[in-house]
């Protein structure tokens, strides 16, 4: 990369540690540092959400399916803006007005301390590790692509975040989140722009050409629930994970919880409700004009750059072969497509066959990448799938100097922005829920600041670890993933229970178990089930144990105390 | 305190029935016509452009 490059992403970094250790001052108390002294506006508020969502992962994935498989995944939102609207009229105001600082602080004071207990601690055990997960799907794209060590990719993602996330507290990552969101944005819609003008065909042209790939297939209304996603687990299981997801998560909770007052706080979500889908819509719009973008230049036959130079050496002779198969077939396909996008109309004789010629060149060119991406496994013994480095070669082959600095400093500050939110809320847990419930009660504000900075250290430092080992057990991610969906529906449930005044704690409590076994179960042996329904599962299975389980409890509760009474 | 004194999160201090009432039906209604116009050009983005 240019050096220029390098000053925009070293400045950019050197910027928001800056201001994030700026925003640290007038904090010397637990509101301060965990609640901002609910001080906070509502836009910032918002877009520190929106933020905290969207992940290095979101930048170079993401993009990375827009690019592969289309805009289908828009689907997975679907959910969230039903979610944001249920939940500002009914647990932000009450969470809000409760003056609480963790969303578990509550389930204490309806339940009981071992149903705040667990649900603390199942936030710990998947935050915790999915926070090192999402250090390391940068970093394993940032060591293939600039050849640096694994350790290093960590420690620059990782060590700029603790420090100010340490220091500063939620104000400080809500300010940060603020301009990190600004230059994400920015970023993608210069993307757009540059790739519209770098396209030798027009912007309808282009469209035509992702129409007849299928990449503009955003709905799918089959009503299955193997297809990971499809409209109906986009409506329904994305609004009860979006529910559990902001409801329930101390991550997104303790956004809204520094907001000035209830109004500000509901604002702050709204702002996800009406922003989520477009933004997620121009994010896979940039992955489908690389897309298009690569239809007339040629693309690299594997993106991950080490696994290529490892086939070259190993299989030279078969690598040549794949490369000038490779070359016929996006010839090929760029002459049907250049037909495609000058026909006088989409839909006259000569675009409809143009089209049909596109799609079986196409068919050509994935059937010669397929066999690069098994060769690949065969060579490195490791997962070939490299969607993940569409983006970034992309961005460092063919972006003009300096806007290429803009992006990758983009992607570095959207895993920042979701590591930070979620090493505050590890911290705030941690003290809030285990070391001043348990362990000392009462202490003075500056021993309480003092262990949140060292909770937010530890929790940095864990998540660097854990970013190192995950990095180099692929499968790692996915299974942390999985693990988190465990959870997900069944905490919801928890809350969902909250709201039925005869449901006591221990009904609450086994419920809870029972949600994270059936949803457990259903993974193991129902693996093909889609994950976003694995929420509704847990939620609804929570629920129903809950209210079956409350006239028992209720039951043996009375003929305790009537047998006392007798005794 | 026991349980039974607590009341449950949404009769709780959020409450104020109406007027929640009143906003949530206004916002649902401008959060949802802003998603049909965001899916409606999905919609024509999908089916104009059909392979």
């Amino acid at each position: 990369m240019h050096p220029i490059n390098w000053v925009i992403v070293v400045g950019w970094i050197g910027y928001v540690v800056w201001d994030g250790l700026r925003r640290s001052r007038g904090t010397t108390d637990l509101a301060g540092y965990f609640q901002g002294n609910r001080s906070l506006p509502w836009w910032a508020v918002g877009l520190s959400v929106m933020a905290t969502q969207l992940s290095a992962v979101t930048m170079i994935g993401t993009t990375g399916q827009g690019a592969t498989a289309g805009i289908g995944f828009v689907q997975f939102y679907f959910g969230l803006p039903i979610a944001m609207v249920i939940l500002g009229v009914t647990l932000v105001p009450f969470l809000h007005r409760a003056k609480v600082y963790t969303a578990y602080e509550y389930l204490e004071t309806r339940f009981d301390a071992k149903t705040r207990s667990l649900t603390a601690f199942l936030f710990l055990l998947s935050r915790g590790m999915s926070c090192g997960t999402i250090i390391a799907a940068p970093a394993v794209v940032f060591s293939a692509v600039f050849g640096w060590n694994i350790w290093e990719s960590v420690a620059i993602i990782g060590i700029p975040t603790v420090i100010y996330t340490m220091i500063g507290g939620v104000k400080a990552v809500t300010w940060v989140d603020v301009k990190q969101m600004v230059l994400i944005v920015g970023a993608l819609l210069a993307l757009v722009i540059t790739l519209l003008i770098k396209l030798p065909v027009s912007p309808l042209g282009a469209l035509r050409i992702a129409g007849a790939a299928g990449s503009l297939q955003a709905f799918d209304f089959s009503f299955s629930l193997t297809n990971q996603y499809t409209f109906w687990s986009g409506i329904i299981g994305g609004t009860f994970l979006m529910l559990s997801y902001f409801g329930t998560d101390q991550s997104q909770v303790q956004r809204y919880l520094a907001a000035k007052s209830v109004d500000e706080a509901r604002r702050s979500l709204l702002m996800s409700a009406y922003w989520k889908i477009p933004l997620q819509a121009l994010v896979l719009l940039v992955g489908v004009l690389v897309f298009v973008f690569y239809v007339f230049e040629r693309p690299p036959l594997l993106y991950n750059p080490v696994h290529d130079q490892r086939v070259r050496a190993a299989l030279p002779a078969a690598h040549g072969q794949l490369s000038a198969q490779y070359d016929e077939a996006l010839k090929g396909r760029a002459n049907a497509a250049l037909s495609l996008a000058n026909a006088e109309s989409g839909h006259d004789e000569n675009a409809k066959a143009a089209a049909a010629e596109f799609r079986l060149q196409d068919v050509g060119v994935r059937a010669v990448r397929a066999e690069a991406l098994n060769s690949a496994t065969r060579v490195t013994q490791q997962n070939s799938r490299d969607v993940n480095y569409i983006i970034p070669r992309f961005v460092l082959d063919h972006l003009p100097m300096g806007l290429a600095g803009i992006f990758i400093a983009a992607i570095l500050a959207a895993a920042m922005n979701a590591i930070a939110a979620e090493l505050n809320s590890l911290a705030t847990t941690s003290v809030i829920d285990f070391y001043k419930r348990w362990w000392k009660r009462e202490g003075s504000d500056s021993h309480y600041l003092k262990v949140s900075r060292a909770a937010t250290a530890f929790w940095g430092i864990f998540a660097c670890i854990v970013a190192t080992f995950a990095a180099n057990l692929g499968s790692l991610i996915e299974v942390v993933n999985r693990f988190g969906s465990f959870f997900y529906g069944s905490i919801l449930g928890v809350f969902l229970l909250a709201m039925i005044p005869r449901v006591r704690g221990t009904a609450a409590f086994v419920s809870l178990i029972a949600g994270m076994t059936v949803v457990g179960l259903v993974n193991f042996r129902l693996p093909g089930v889609a994950f976003l329904w694995h929420n509704v599962i847990g939620a609804v299975t929570v629920v129903g144990v809950g209210l079956l389980l409350t006239p028992l409890f209720a039951a043996i509760s009375r003929s305790m105390s009537g047998g006392r009474a007798t005794a | 305190m026991s349980p039974k004194d607590i009341d449950p999160a949404f009769s709780g201090p959020a409450t104020n029935a109406e007027s929640d009432a009143q906003r949530f039906r206004r916002t649902l209604i401008r959060v949802l016509a802003m998603q049909v116009v965001a899916l409606g050009l999905l919609y024509w983005l999908q089916t104009a452009f059909k392979p």
